[in-house]
């Protein structure tokens, strides 16, 4: 079941005289993954049916002005309060979409302090499929017990959405299956799509979530702090990341991760997996594709045998 | 007798006018207070808990009484529509509409509308140190103001009693 978008919060973050071209009927709520803003140029809608302008906005071009406004909106009037998201690069709405930023770096240290002037938006459209990782919860336990599991995909392949359904399910628990203590790291913001440390998105009733953390300290502090059944991280890929995952499971939890791969023999080709201790970290590999439109996934075990 | 009973009205009239003026000048010396208050409020909130500006607004706003408070209610009402040009402009037009109230000089309404010109788009340390700045300034209108307050009730007193005194010369 498709958990639709709450496409208002975009909408309320373009300038005035722009919202009665976004208003119109069908024009964000179908297909639109991504809106496209920069200066001098139109705005652009992406999705799975490709590239498109707005209807009627075909001619116009987002001004200087325009980009202030939609900052400040965005910002809600308080660089400030998010200097440590715009030095990631990102900034989170209500609703849980997440506005990707470019421009001018400000760098001290050699480090990326802020970006100054904003001059490029990327709004990507939060969107929740419920249910989508209900086939899925089933091959992930042996004998009731839920296993570590890696979920794979490319980039844009679902991960997020897969990860944040499977959190979801294990914490409200299903018929017959009493639900978990989740803990969430949500170092972006993608999972729970948290506002001002509330989420945004559906993450279940017994899901606990450290908004904005890094993912390996992160990681530590919820199993020190709140005793989680199950770990869920998105896109761990370093040294101290695979770390915190083996201290979390010699505390007795399950780790369910992300990572970007496409197949089961890019796997094998990572650092990660040439690292023999890590490769006894995962029970499960689930691997997701996207073949014609249509999402698909397949589940191996710890020695890479296929299940299903 | 009619004589007396207008005597009277007179001077009672002139120390109205006389009180009504003190507690106008009251009045402005303790909003000169609240203002410096409600930016020590403001600058707590963004400094301990990075709080964007719309919801210490509101956290300000609980904690002032009178104007001030509803002052910002206001601004924080605006910032949520999400359909203004900018802060700046928001914050001046609320406190515009409420200058009569406030009863402040020209100066220091000044200062007041441009507390919101830099708010918003600059870092903590910049946003805390243009804030500093305003609260000294109002802190130095009250200053000024509690030197010269009691010369000038003095001051109210005797002119509204002397020009009372003078109606009566003239009318009887």
């Amino acid at each position: 079941m498709d958990g639709g978008k709450d496409v208002e919060q975009i909408i309320q973050i373009f300038p005035m005289h722009l919202r009665k071209y976004l208003e119109g009927e069908g024009i964000l709520e179908k297909n639109v993954e991504e809106i496209r803003i920069r200066i001098g140029q139109p705005v652009l809608l992406l999705g799975a049916s490709g590239e498109r302008t707005v209807p009627g906005m075909e001619d116009y071009r987002i001004s200087e002005e325009d980009l202030r406004q939609m900052v400040s909106y965005i910002s809600q009037c308080s660089i400030y309060a998010f200097d440590d998201e715009i030095s990631k690069g990102f900034l989170t709405l209500k609703g849980g979409h997440r506005v990707g930023i470019a421009g001018q770096a400000v760098t001290r240290e050699g480090k990326v302090h802020t970006i100054r002037p904003i001059t490029f938006l990327n709004i990507r459209i939060a969107h929740q499929i419920y249910g989508c990782a209900g086939d899925l919860a089933d091959w992930l336990q042996t004998d009731g017990i839920f296993q570590n599991t890696l979920i794979l995909s490319a980039p844009g392949g679902g991960k997020t959405t897969m990860l944040r359904d499977l959190v979801r399910i294990l914490s409200d628990g299903r018929k017959g299956v009493p639900g978990l203590k989740v803990g969430l790291v949500d170092e972006r913001s993608e999972i729970a799509g948290c506002r001002n440390g509330v989420p945004q998105n559906k993450v279940g009733k017994r899901t606990d979530v450290l908004d904005c953390c890094p993912k390996a300290e992160g990681m530590m502090m919820l199993v020190r702090s709140m005793s989680p059944q199950i770990l869920a991280v998105d896109e761990i890929g370093s040294r101290e990341d695979f770390e915190a995952v083996t201290y979390a499971l010699n505390c007795g939890c399950a780790v369910f991760g992300t990572m970007h791969c496409s197949s089961i023999r890019e796997l094998m080709d990572k650092p990660f997996w040439k690292e023999p201790g890590n490769r006894y970290l995962f029970s499960r590999y689930v691997v997701l594709e996207i073949e014609e439109g249509v999402r698909r996934f397949q589940v191996y075990n710890g020695k890479l045998e296929k299940l299903c | 007798m009619l004589k007396l009973f207008g005597i009277l009205l007179v001077l009672s009239a002139s120390w109205g006018y006389a009180g009504a003026l003190v507690a106008q000048l009251n009045r402005r010396k303790k909003h000169l207070f609240d203002c410096g208050e409600m930016l020590e409020l403001l600058m707590g909130e963004i400094r301990y808990g990075k709080t964007p500006l719309r919801e210490a607004f509101l956290q300000t706003a609980s904690r002032l009484e009178g104007c001030f408070g509803e002052i910002l209610n206001e601004i924080a009402e605006k910032i949520a529509k999400n359909n203004y040009r900018s802060l700046e402009l928001v914050w001046k037009e609320c406190f515009e509409s409420r200058q009569k109230e406030l009863g402040f000089t020209k100066e220091e309404m000044e200062v007041v509308k441009n507390i919101g010109k830099n708010l918003g788009y600059l870092d903590i340390q910049t946003q805390m140190a243009h804030l500093t700045m305003y609260q000294k300034q109002m802190e130095g209108f009250l200053e000024q103001e509690e030197k010269t307050s009691k010369e000038k009730k003095k001051l109210y007193r005797s002119l509204s009693m002397v020009a009372g005194v003078m109606v009566i010369l003239l009318l009887v």
